[in-house]
């Protein structure tokens, strides 16, 4: 139980302010720098590129104001 | 209830911490990669994620990768078992 309770403890403290990838049901994948984060798996990214699937799809918009993602909504949060 | 002594499904997964692991969407998606942990959501952390749709390869990742239980259908413990 230890072990369960910290995996995706420690994964969430660990990676505020770290380049993420972050992708939604949707298949929409946004790389940027992961600002905050909460139980819920909502998100607040910064300097925020959108993607369809993958990076090399090209890119959709850039954000240059902080983002929010509604944790309902998020597939993965990845380091980059 | 039985007297044998009964594996839970959880503890599967438990024995698969360490190990690589194939996990399969309730859409065409999955991803293969090392068990790190999870939680009682069965919310999954793994390590050096690939992430395939419909088969195809579309994304590598280095690092950890937390994935929402949410849409887990399936994880098999190993690697992808092969298609005939």
């Amino acid at each position: 139980m230890e072990s369960k309770a910290t995996a995706s403890g420690s994964f969430l403290e660990n990676i505020i302010g770290k380049p993420v990838y972050v992708k939604l049901f949707s298949g929409i994948l946004y790389q940027g720098k992961l600002e905050s984060i909460d139980g819920f798996m909502n998100v607040t990214m910064s300097q925020v590129s959108e993607h369809y699937e993958a990076e090399e799809n090209g890119t959709l918009h850039k954000y240059p104001s902080e983002v929010f993602l509604r944790g309902s909504q998020v597939l993965y949060i990845s380091e980059k | 209830m039985s007297s044998v002594s009964e594996i839970l499904p959880l503890e599967v997964i438990d024995k698969t911490i360490g190990q690589e692991v194939t996990i399969l969407l309730k859409d065409y998606r999955e991803f293969f990669g090392t068990l790190v942990g999870f939680d009682d959501y069965v919310n999954v952390v793994i390590e050096n994620a690939v992430e395939y749709l419909e088969d195809q390869e579309i994304k590598r990742f280095q690092g950890k990768m937390l994935l929402t239980g949410n849409n887990i259908a399936m994880l098999i413990p190993g690697g992808k078992p092969a298609s005939n």
